[in-house]
């Protein structure tokens, strides 16, 4: 007995939803776990929902399908099937990465061949192809960048993009985490482990379980007991650099000395 | 004509030659003459009398070019300006004259003739006329000009004009027949097929209608705004399709404003701005109001949405409003307003103001 598809449903179109779902309905063996109207509610409910399939609309304003994968992450990311009215840009990322999409208007016949398809790899335990495939998606969106150049900020009723350039340092708060940039502190919804994912590793380094450092910020390093270290940032924040991270950090800077 | 002013001498090699060539011209008429009625030449007189009469119109003739510039002989006030280049034609023509004679009676003096006041008097009396011919052939020569020149930049302004219409044209038609809103719009009725057959031939209608509309624009510069107001309401009503509840539209027309004309497609792109940029932003419901308004000799157009607004960081003009103002500004030179801004609670207003005029075309 297969367990049904948990799926989220996200189009700023209501009709659009709607035609989904009843579609889906036919199917079979599909729970609509959600419907989200733009991306912003589409990145919370995939965070906190965790869907086995995510119809996802490219064009939605402000926050489109394609920031939402970056924003959450691929390996984060559930199957994924891309429903677009047209976007030449998109379907060619689409082709190239092999990756499924839908056309709209959507016809019944080929939504039921992505669900087949999308089973298949579940049951084929597929999944880290697609995460590769939808990261290889963002590299090419980016014009071959591998890790995005900005974070989404949430505030209420609005939403901005902070440029992964500004940020110097960032702390873990709770469930919650702070982004120090340009003397400013960001507060967002998030975890640690995932912005760390989307930050590029020659540039940031975690030196604690709740801290992640931009390295060019560091301006001091001082050995304390227990092989602890204490760094001390351009910006004159103190932090601490703990055992378990004190060798990655300095392989790091060995390295990428360049990029100091 | 401001193009002369910002360099005076730009145009002194053409009025020297072209005073040059006179005075050579006068200089052979009196020769030609004087040697057919068997007068005797006197050659320095001769020379000076007419090079002088020529070089002292050549000095005035700026002066005559600001007088035309300043007294333009064009409604409203061609009366008092007749009357004021008549009064300067028979001063300047004066002042020339006496100053020419005089450098004449000089020459002749040298050569041991008299100089005479009375001659002076009397030459500046018998030829006051023919200076003030001289006045009105420098003042219709540089009407003349002018005239040229403006109907040279209107043509040059018309053929802009068309080409930014084109283009305007072009961005509403690609509006339509733009593949995402299109095949959105295509999409909802496949959705609307089986919820509400009647809701989806209603959305077919309207969708046909718009491609119909564009494809059968003709290209004028100015529709009756009720025209616009056609095309508007299918826009809105695919748009309200599209997006129900989150999208509730406004309008508020005086009823006088539906025989204004305004120009083609410029309510349009506003309208998409509004429901693109404002609306969609916000979470929850959208508004648009559209108002309509004469106030006396003006039309003023709004366009307001309760979205979130522009970046406090943007450029307040707006972009992609970059054509419309081109065009606004070619249509009514100074004549009018754009104005996109913030509004002081929730999202923005965009604000066209141009001259109200009634259209007259045939419907």
């Amino acid at each position: 007995m297969k367990s049904p598809l948990r799926t989220l449903i996200v189009d700023d179109e209501p009709l659009a939803r709607e035609g989904l779902r009843k579609l889906l309905s036919r199917i079979g063996d599909i729970e609509i776990i959600g419907e989200c109207a733009d991306g912003v509610q589409a990145i919370d409910e995939i965070r906190s929902e965790r869907p086995d399939l995510v119809f996802l609309d490219i064009q939605m304003p402000e926050v489109s399908g394609f920031d939402v994968i970056e924003q959450v992450g691929p390996a984060s990311m559930p199957l994924v099937v891309f429903v677009t009215a047209f976007d030449e840009h998109a379907l060619r990322a689409f082709n190239v990465c092999a990756l499924d999409y839908l056309l709209k208007p959507v016809d019944p016949d080929r939504l039921s061949v992505s669900v087949k398809r999308v089973r298949a790899y579940i049951s084929g335990k597929r999944k880290d192809e697609v995460t590769e495939k939808l990261g290889r998606l963002l590299e090419d969106i980016r014009d071959g960048k591998k890790y995005p150049d900005r974070i989404m900020i949430k505030t209420p009723g609005r939403i901005t993009f902070l440029s992964v350039g500004e940020v110097d340092w960032i702390e873990a708060q709770g469930d919650y985490i702070c982004i120090h940039a340009n003397g400013k502190k960001h507060l967002i919804r998030d975890r640690i482990s995932e912005i760390e994912e989307r930050l590029d590793p020659d540039l940031f380094a975690r030196t604690h379980r709740s801290a992640i450092v931009r390295l060019s910020q560091i301006k001091e390093m001082q050995p304390l007991f227990s092989g602890e270290y204490s760094i001390l940032l351009f910006s004159g924040d103190k932090l601490t650099l703990s055992r378990s991270y004190r060798d990655r950090v300095f392989d790091t800077l060995k390295q990428g000395g360049k990029a100091l | 004509m401001k193009k002369t002013q910002t360099s005076p001498l730009r145009g002194f090699p053409l009025l020297f030659g072209a005073w040059t060539l006179f005075a050579l011209f006068m200089l052979l008429q009196s020769y030609v003459y004087r040697t057919k009625v068997g007068q005797e030449i006197n050659f320095p007189a001769l020379l000076a009398g007419e090079f002088s009469y020529a070089y002292i119109w050549l000095a005035l003739t700026p002066l005559v070019l600001r007088l035309a510039d300043r007294f333009r002989l064009e409604k409203p006030s061609f009366l008092t300006n007749l009357g004021i280049h008549i009064v300067a034609g028979a001063v300047l023509s004066a002042t020339h004259k006496f100053a020419s004679g005089t450098v004449y009676e000089l020459v002749r003096s040298t050569q041991g003739a008299e100089f005479s006041w009375e001659n002076q008097l009397h030459g500046v009396l018998a030829y006051v006329d023919y200076g003030m011919l001289i006045y009105w052939v420098i003042l219709l020569l540089k009407y003349s000009r002018d005239y040229y020149r403006r109907y040279r930049d209107s043509e040059i302004t018309a053929s802009k004009l068309e080409a930014q219409l084109s283009r305007a044209h072009l961005e509403a038609l690609r509006m339509q027949l733009h593949p995402h809103f299109l095949f959105n719009t295509l999409n909802a009725i496949s959705v609307l097929i089986d919820r509400d057959p009647e809701d989806a031939r209603r959305t077919l209608g309207r969708l046909s209608d718009l491609l119909r509309l564009t494809l059968e624009y003709d290209g004028v510069q100015e529709v009756p705004f009720e025209r616009e107001m056609d095309f508007l309401d299918r826009y809105l009503a695919i748009e309200k399709t599209r997006f129900g509840d989150r999208l509730t539209v406004r309008l508020d027309v005086d009823p006088d404003v539906m025989h204004a004309s305004i120009p083609a497609m410029l309510l349009q792109p506003l309208v998409e701005n509004a429901i693109k940029h404002g609306i969609n932003r916000q979470r929850g419901p959208g508004i648009v109001e559209i108002s309509a308004r004469r106030n006396d000799g003006t039309l003023r157009l709004q366009v307001r949405d309760n979205g979130v607004g522009l970046p406090s960081n943007s450029d307040r003009k707006g972009v992609g409003l970059t054509n419309t103002r081109e065009r606004l500004e070619r249509m009514y030179g100074t004549q009018f307003l754009l104005d996109v801004r913030n509004n002081t609670g929730a999202g923005v207003t965009a604000t066209v103001e141009i001259p109200f005029r009634k259209d007259h075309g045939v419907q």
